[in-house]
């Protein structure tokens, strides 16, 4: 009997510790974009689909520099990145365009919340977007 | 009566030997205790856990529309057996039945560092066991598709924990708490993840009716805080925390065979952090061996 006050007791403390997720949460809104910090490196992005949690999102862009020039880089990296959470998430595929713009594919922002992407010529960081899901 | 109780306390920690985790992959679970008096048990599981909802750092908990609620599944498999008098030994592996890739492994010591004492609440009795994991399954940053599922953890650990039990006529509870050091690894050159603490406590009820055992659960997680690196920028990921809820539901079969229904929701009880919150059926079946 005395365990099982125990046991109630416990339950009641874990209960009282703080905001249950199903009482109190939110529900999944529109998501928000922005990047991260001033940059050499200008980007111009279009979302064709997405971006969403769990499906493709995929994007266009293209980048300047300060001058307004359209960027050709010899070898663009995209990364999706949670940094809160220290993951990543699948490779994405880019498809380089006549137009000098890069169609990048099979985004897949597996899980809510802020993600990085993090646009890369190489080992050089370009410009970075930050997503909220 | 109390050689029924025995009997169905067997199972009082039966459960899958994995489930989705912190993160997008599943993390392996207590190891499963031979108590009354078996040589060695078989256990096999398959589970499914969905994703309902994601948790930032600052705490607020963001419910999924329905559409984006990604599911994933594990089948495992446990074989624990005595290797001497109050020395049980155990290995559990597990596998994604989506395309059939393996999960990480557990291997498993278990002391009875408290036999079976007779006091005036019941029997009572205490293990402590050592548990080492080997990241032989898939990472989140292995994932070449997204198709595929993660199947490990990313990082092998070294766990120490104990195990309490107490046992009435048709009630028994159970406690239990486990400390896991996480090793560092580098999953590519300037993408990796450094050394890390995760700790869970745990405690449980459940009632027996005939050949019937109800059983509910409480855990509270806590992962710590680690370095990592990504394309070769620093940073650090935030500590984590949650209370996953249990239900279970097990029908004892004549032999010394069990199956149980599993219901686990990690989105009854915060506070939660900077984590994953999901809900899994799992169904579980066992067979011990005399
Ligand atoms: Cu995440």
């Amino acid at each position: 009997m005395k365990m099982r006050l125990l046991m109630l007791s416990l339950l009641s403390t874990l209960l009282a510790c703080g905001p249950s997720p199903i009482l109190q949460h939110a529900t999944a809104g529109e998501p928000t974009q922005r990047v991260a910090e001033k940059a050499e490196t200008r980007l111009h992005s279009r979302w064709l689909q997405g971006p969403a949690v769990g499906s493709e999102s995929v994007l266009v862009a293209s980048f300047t520099d300060q001058n307004g020039q359209v960027l050709t880089l010899s070898n663009l990296q995209v990364e999706l990145w949670m940094p809160d959470m220290g993951h990543g998430s699948a490779p994405v595929k880019i498809e380089a365009q006549a137009d000098g713009s890069y169609l990048i594919k099979q985004m897949y922002f597996i899980m809510g919340g802020t993600w990085e992407v993090h646009f890369r010529d190489g080992d050089r960081v370009l410009v970075t977007l930050v997503v909220n899901l | 009566m109390r050689g029924q109780a025995v009997l169905f306390l067997a199972f009082v920690l039966a459960g899958p030997s994995a489930r989705a985790a912190a993160c997008c992959g599943p993390s392996a679970s207590l190891p499963s205790l031979l108590t009354s008096g078996e040589r060695w048990k078989l256990q096999g599981g398959l589970s499914q856990t969905t994703a309902i909802a994601d948790v930032g750092t600052n705490g607020e908990a963001v419910f999924r529309r329905p559409g984006d609620r990604r599911s994933m599944s594990l089948m495992s498999l446990e074989v624990a057996g005595e290797i001497r008098e109050s020395w049980q030994a155990g290995i559990t592996a597990s596998r994604s039945p989506r395309d059939g890739r393996a999960g990480d492994l557990s291997l498993q010591v278990m002391h009875e560092a408290l036999p079976e004492t007779d006091g005036p609440r019941g029997l009572m009795r205490a293990f402590v066991f050592l548990q080492a994991t080997f990241p032989t399954g898939r990472a989140l940053e292995e994932l070449q598709s997204p198709e595929e599922d993660p199947t490990g953890e990313g990082r092998g650990s070294v766990a120490l924990g104990a195990v309490g039990i107490r046992r009435g006529w048709s009630d028994d509870q159970f406690v239990s708490a486990r400390l896991r050091r996480f090793s560092s690894r580098v999953f590519s050159e300037g993408t990796g993840i450094s050394s890390s603490w995760k700790a869970d406590l745990a405690a449980g009820t459940g009632r027996t009716w005939g050949a019937w055992r109800g059983g509910v659960s409480v855990r509270a997680e806590h992962e710590g805080a680690r370095d990592v690196m990504s394309g070769g920028v620093p940073g650090q990921a935030a500590e984590n925390y949650r209370f996953p809820v249990g239900f279970s539901g097990s029908y004892f079969f004549k032999g010394g065979a069990m199956a149980q229904l599993q219901y686990t929701d990690d989105t009854l009880l915060g506070p939660v952090r900077n984590i994953l919150l999901g809900r899994g059926f799992a169904l579980v079946f066992a067979q011990r061996f005399y």
